[in-house]
């Protein structure tokens, strides 16, 4: 197995930069979650951000409180109007600022840190988990790059720009325009309400450093093969002319090593495999060393697992999804992964995870991740809770395109009409998304559209996400506009489940009902606000839902049997005046009987 | 046993088109002219070390081998790559043994340079000399084919104890008789009881008896008279390859062969290796001011200290034994040839597939390839404390690190390092009719294991296929060693590379660098061309000759299947 990620050997580094956390206090007059109360501005999400690539030692966390400054977009530097605890988004109540920015608007960033010791010499890295939408970063008053898209993990080599000595300072300036540009946004829009939410602007995730050798390894591809009993691992190095060490390990024992050429690719035989799956979500620890002049100069830790997803016919002749080649019903909630205190940004790593072990405990096997893109981290707990992941990209531009949510008739849907850099925006994007949750043994299905929002050229973008991923399934557009294209056929129905038509549509693509339920529920003192709860249909107590709920469930028995391969509930949590979670958004209410719930659920997956 | 049968049938198909291709070539007897390609025969030492023979400076008896090379000529600068397997890969195939599948020995593996038998993607020096026309046949150590292990350790001992019979040593498609020779007698494996070999098979057939007083090396010498009395009959030339099994270990030979040696050796380490290097100096072999005596291996145990010099002595004249026993029966084979009236014509020679082994044998142990007992049940002793004399069938050791550094006098390092001690072979060539280089002389032309192919190709008038049995093949890699035949000068390989468990080398022009196997991969480097026992290390004085080089080696490396690499070294065969 591998090891847990423990805070002692990893937070070694966590700075002093965070020392003046005194002078923050989270915004008032809003719910907030038990972790977001307790939250020690100190050390905000003090864990190492990348456990799927894990270099060890020389990193620094940035975390912590920062200058800030909103200013027209025209002016050009920044002007101190407070702090901000990075890396709350500004709009959000554990920032300590609780402003929006608007396209009109930059927000600056400004801090200062010292280089340890350790890295000195060394070439420094600066990473950031996400930052929303078009960052722009300096180092000691020299520009050092710019990043645009808010959901994949960005760096810059900023070696040249620091200081012999002394304190270095760090600016950060991010520009996002929410729902007036065309770039991917998921729920974010400036006047929030239903299904909509507040927007997110700047720095989500963690904001880091790391030291690393001239010859490092940037990055590597896992792809495993079940049906060869192998896995085959394809090293990026900075440098030409060296050699790449990879080995796979079962706990303690070395199962495979391959040494290739830094350009070449691993093929590791894994021999007699552990399956990963759901109940049984074993991993194997990767090693990857590089060398040079055979020495070893730089050293990854990762994992993989041995799991595959793949269409294949029942006896009916129906398209299924299987998993490892057996049917396995997927069920799972919709997730959007808000909070009310933090936004994109949970509160504290456990806040993260709690949603994933709740998840779980209530006996869902799935999560549909909607039109977010989470941390690193919250892939690896899946990787290891066995939840399997459904992956939206974020949507945007959205528009007047018409949508039609019934399958198999043609009326009001149509493209959304995009321009040449709108289009070039979510190739790019989604391709950075893709890149970067690629290792992620949990990621079983990738969504490139929802519900018409931004649709465009489908085919297209669907052939090319499954070129570019053959290893996973591809479901091209959750809840329409349907087109013939990818793996799966998906259709939205509220409240109760349906599914699509298997004599019509289960010759050449698995049937999913992508989103159902939506019940709704008012929890009082845990909500966002104090009117206008929003829910597709709403109830008065929990046993009155719960009794509707298990209808569904049996419900969704039949289907499954029909030829239903998957099937999603609307969702986790309450999400602003959206009361239709399983839990209420500040995550304090469950307000569904989870043990029952587990039981209800073990039927789906059962013959 | 139905695979067995088809492989059997398959095989026998190959040779009757093969015939028939030689009947289209020849039609009518009558007017057909005598085929005056030369016969030619390889003949391949196990684990002799570079200055062993007579003729290379050793005091074993080795008058006909002497005679090979007093009537031919000597190679100075000859290499191989530094296994057994890895030897063999490419003597047989012409191509670098990570190309031909053996990177490492026999265990089968996924990556393609390390699949432990002769991948499909190569031809056999008998492949493409039976296409061309001549007879082909094969005797002695055959050990590049995957080796069938049995399920358990006790039932592997069995069988390594010639109480169980199995059908196949070794997938039967990858058998000497699948991959171009017409007849075969010898072991499939890489370790022997010389006197009741495992893995010992005719054709494919498992031979489960041997005669009393069987001693594997003249069993080998003397099929080797009887093949070529036979295809001697025919007008055919014809293509032998006799890979002796001697001197590897365990040390075992007969006692009027020993009692030859029983005091040779009481001199101690490094008189012997003294006297070795005396005479390379003025045989003319080497330059003793381009090659100096390198240091001994282990200069901790002096001979005066030695505390088991009785046995040491005795281990060394086992050693020389088995060389003296191999050496007679290539006198019996130039009998033959003389008798056959062959002899003018055949292309004879004479190398060795590394340096002498410096591993200590009877600290393996039984098992994989070593038996614990013989047929007859007595038990076979593993001496790790020297308690017991080498040379009966009963025990089971070897030279060890000393006398393996004395065998690669003056070389450093022994078998499976990329050092010279590892990698430069005697190599002697003999051909009365074809050899025009003055008789006796050393050859400087630098000369690699690859290079028969080619120049077999060259002499036997063949053509290297692009594709076989519907497989693209590797183009040859080898230079052709015809022009020092004819005595005309030429360099040879620009460069050589090599790798085995991590040891490697580049040689390119007067430079070397080379590392050593295990952990320790810091190149070296040498001036090869004026300091060839490699005693001056100039990596710190030139490391961006050491740069340069070592990026040979990875590009090198790189387009010849050493990466991928697998990492845990496979246990099989020595």
């Amino acid at each position: 197995m591998i090891k847990e990620l423990t805070l002692s050997c990893i937070l070694g580094l966590v700075l002093s930069i965070t020392v003046q956390g005194q002078n923050w206090k989270a915004i008032d007059g809003r719910i907030k979650t038990q972790w977001g109360e307790a939250l020690n501005a100190k050390k905000p999400l003090p864990e190492y951000p990348r456990p799927q690539f894990v270099r060890q030692g020389n990193w620094l966390n940035l975390n912590g409180l920062w200058d800030y400054g909103i200013t027209p977009v025209r002016q050009g530097s920044f002007r101190k109007e407070g702090k901000i605890l990075v890396p709350f988004a500004v709009e959000s109540a554990l920032s300590g600022v609780g402003r929006n920015v608007g396209k009109d608007n930059v927000l600056w960033y400004n801090t200062s840190f010292s280089l340890p010791a350790g890295m000195r010499g060394k070439k420094v890295l600066l990473h950031f988990g996400g930052s929303d939408w078009r960052t722009t970063v300096s180092l000691n008053g020299k520009m050092v790059g710019e990043h645009e898209g808010g959901n994949d993990p960005f760096s810059f080599d900023i070696s040249k720009y620091l200081k012999g000595s002394g304190s270095q300072t760090l600016t950060v300036k991010v520009w996002d325009p929410t729902d007036e540009g065309p770039q991917p946004r998921g729920k974010q829009v400036r006047k929030p309400g239903s299904i909509w939410y507040t927007p997110v602007t700047g720095i989500w995730q963690t904001v880091w450093l790391e030291a690393v050798n001239p010859s490092y390894v940037e990055k590597i591809r896992i792809t495993p093969d079940i049906d060869a009993g192998s896995v085959t691992i394809q090293p990026s190095v900075s440098q030409k002319g060296s050699l790449v060490r990879v080995s796979a390990w079962d706990g303690t024992t070395k199962i495979a090593e391959q040494e290739i050429a830094a350009n070449g690719q691993a093929v590791l035989p894994i021999k007699n495999a552990k399956l990963w799956a759901p109940g049984s979500p074993f991993l194997y620890d990767l090693q990857v060393e590089l060398l040079e002049e055979g020495k070893v100069v730089d050293q990854v830790k990762s994992y993989f697992a041995m799991r595959k997803v793949s269409l294949g016919k029942d006896a009916n002749g129906i398209q299924r999804i299987l998993l490892n080649n057996k049917f396995v019903f997927q069920y799972g909630p919709l997730d959007q992964g808000w909070w009310p205190d933090g936004l994109y940004t949970a509160p504290t790593t456990e806040a993260l995870r709690f949603d994933i072990e709740k998840t779980k405990e209530m006996g869902f096997n799935m999560i549909r991740k909607h039109i977010k893109v989470e941390p690193a981290i919250w892939y690896y707990f899946c990787d290891k809770a066995g939840m399997l992941v459904w992956q939206d990209m974020p949507s945007g531009d959205n528009g007047e395109n018409g949508w039609e949510n019934r399958l198999g008739v043609l009326d009001k849907q149509s493209d959304r009409k995009r321009t040449p850099e709108s289009e070039a925006i979510y190739k790019k994007e989604w391709n950075a998304i893709m890149e970067s949750l690629h290792n992620y043994p949990s990621i079983v299905v990738w969504t490139p559209f929802n519900e018409s929002w931004g649709q465009f050229k489908t085919a297209e973008i669907v052939d090319w996400t499954k070129k570019k991923d053959p290893s996973r399934l591809v479901n091209a557009a959750s809840g329409g506009n349907f087109v013939p294209a990818g793996d799966i056929i998906d259709i939205h129905n509220y409240p109760h489940p349906a599914m699509p038509d298997p004599a019509f549509y289960g010759d050449k693509r698995a049937l999913v009902l992508g989103e159902f339920g939506g019940l709704g529920l008012p929890v009082k003192n845990h909500l966002w606000k104090p009117a206008d709860n929003w829910g597709y249909q709403t109830f008065k107590n929990e046993e009155e839902m719960f009794g509707k709920y298990s209808e569904f469930i049996a419900r969704l028995k039949e289907l499954i049997e029909a030829g239903l391969s998957a099937a999603v509930y609307t969702q986790t949590t309450d999400v602003e005046v959206e009361t239709n979670g399983l839990m209420t958004y500040d995550r304090k209410v469950i307000k569904f009987p989870v043990s029952k719930m587990m039981d209800l659920h073990k039927g789906l997956y059962t013959k | 046993m139905s695979q067995k049968a088809l492989c059997i049938i398959i095989a026998a198909g190959i040779i009757t088109s093969a015939s028939l291709f030689a009947f289209k070539q020849n039609p009518g007897t009558a007017i057909q002219q005598k085929d005056t390609r030369p016969n030619i025969i390889v003949i391949l030492a196990d684990d002799l070390g570079y200055s062993d023979l007579g003729c290379y400076g050793g005091e074993v008896e080795t008058p006909n081998l002497d005679y090979l090379a007093a009537e031919g000529i000597r190679f100075r600068s000859f290499y191989n790559t530094s296994r057994c397997c890895p030897t063999r890969a490419s003597l047989l195939t012409g191509i670098y043994n990570h190309n031909a599948g053996i990177g490492e020995m026999t265990a089968s593996r996924v990556e393609s340079g390390y699949r432990g038998y002769l991948t499909e993607n190569t031809v056999t020096l008998a492949e493409v000399l039976k296409t061309a026309g001549y007879r082909t046949a094969m005797t002695g150590k055959w050990h590049v084919s995957n080796t069938v292990e049995q399920s358990t350790g006790e039932a592997q001992l069995d069988w390594l104890n010639h109480k169980t019979i199995y059908p196949a040593f070794s997938p039967l498609d990858q058998y000497p008789t699948n991959r171009g020779f017409e007849k075969y007698f010898g072991t499939l494996w890489g370790v022997i009881d010389f006197y009741d070999p495992f893995s010992l098979v005719s054709g494919t057939t498992p031979i489960t008896q041997v005669p009393k007083d069987y001693y594997h090396t003249d069993a080998i010498n003397d099929t080797t008279c009887e093949y070529i009395r036979e295809f001697s009959k025919g007008d055919k030339p014809f293509f032998l390859y006799v890979a002796q099994n001697a001197p590897h270990w365990p040390l075992q030979a007969k006692n009027e062969d020993i009692e030859k040696y029983k005091d040779t050796y009481k001199a101690g380490w490094d008189e012997i290796r003294k006297r070795r290097y005396e005479r390379m100096v003025k045989m003319g072999l080497i330059d003793s001011r381009k090659t100096e005596l390198s240091p001994p291996d282990d200069a901790q145990l002096s001979w005066d200290k030695n505390l088991d010099k009785d046995w040491d002595a005795r281990a060394m004249a086992v050693h020389a034994a088995m060389i003296d026993a191999m050496d007679q029966g290539i006198g019996r084979i130039l009998r033959t040839l003389k008798e056959t009236g062959e002899l003018e014509n055949t292309l004879i020679v004479f190398l060795s597939d590394n340096g002498a082994s410096p591993e200590d044998a009877s600290a393996y142990g039984p098992g994989f390839d070593r038996p614990s007992q013989t047929r007859e049940g007595r038990k076979i002793v593993y001496p790790v404390k020297k308690e017991v004399l080498p040379g009966p069938q009963t025990t089971f050791a070897s030279i060890g690190r000393r006398w393996a550094n004395v065998a690669n006098t003056p070389y450093q390092y022994a078998k499976m390092e990329s050092y010279e001690g590892g990698v430069r072979t005697p190599m002697i060539a003999y051909w009365p009719r074809g050899i025009k280089a003055r008789k006796g002389s050393f050859i400087d032309q630098l000369g690699h294991i690859t290079d028969f192919m080619k120049t077999f190709v060259e002499l036997a008038n063949a053509t290297y296929p692009t594709t076989y049995r519907g497989h693209r093949i590797t183009p040859m890699q080898g230079e052709s060693l015809v022009s020092a035949f004819r005595g005309l000068r030429s360099a040879g390989h620009e460069a050589l590379f090599n790798e085995h468990y991590g040891a490697r080398y580049a040689r390119y022009g007067e430079w070397k660098i080379v590392s050593k196997s295990g952990r320790d991969s810091t190149w070296h480097l040498y001036k090869i061309s004026e300091d060839q026992a490699e005693m001056k290390d100039l990596s710190r004085m030139y490391p961006e000759k050491v740069k340069e080089m070592s990026r040979r080696w990875l590009s090198w490396a790189v387009q010849n299947q050493v990466f991928p690499k697998p990492g845990t070294p496979s246990r099989a065969g020595h």
